[in-house]
């Protein structure tokens, strides 16, 4: 179900507000190098103050973290965990 | 395309939790604590307790934090959105 929702946020009928946060967490994600003013200007035009908006990209931040560590070395899914992949015997 | 397949086993070691002793073992607790279990992403970083430590401070301190504008569910989906953008499915 996480799955589906992190491809579909966009049309899953979320309030703007939630939409731009995600919205600037995926460029962050994806295009460190190209965030700017504006992109926390977003951020603010929908009612974020600044202690939100430093949560926001630390939250981002710490997964993008948390995922390296995670793909570098290996980590088996949790037994709850959808295996991402069948081996085909 | 070649579908990555979950691994079986880490690819270095980790601490047995039941061999965890000082930091380490406070945080195994610290962590069944929050979770009812321990998850792998902590039993990886058992090599290293300081940093584990800090890891975990710093999830607590942003992601367990509470605001008006932004709670609990919306600093969730960030995580979500973020790690499918990495292709991290863990």
């Amino acid at each position: 179900m996480a799955e589906r929702f992190a491809r579909d946020w966009r049309s899953a009928g979320l309030p703007e507000s939630t939409q731009v946060v995600l919205g600037f967490s995926e460029k962050l994600t994806r295009h460190p190098s190209e965030m700017s003013r504006s992109d926390v200007e977003g951020l603010r035009r929908v009612g974020f103050g600044d202690e939100d908006i430093h949560d926001i990209v630390q939250i981002a931040a710490f997964f993008n973290y948390i995922n390296r560590v995670a793909d570098a070395l290996g980590i088996p899914p949790e037994p709850e965990m959808k295996p991402w992949a069948r081996r085909d015997s | 395309m070649t579908e990555k397949l979950a691994p079986l086993l880490p690819w270095i070691r980790w601490i047995q939790d039941e061999e965890a002793s000082g930091v380490l073992k406070q945080e195994l607790d610290a962590a069944v604590g929050r979770a009812g279990k321990v998850y792998n992403i902590v039993r990886i970083m058992s090599l290293n307790p300081g940093a584990l430590s800090a890891a975990m401070r710093l999830y607590l301190s942003t992601l367990r934090r509470r605001s008006e504008r932004l709670g609990r569910p919306e600093r969730e989906m960030i995580a979500v959105v973020v790690s499918q953008a990495n292709h991290c499915h863990y």
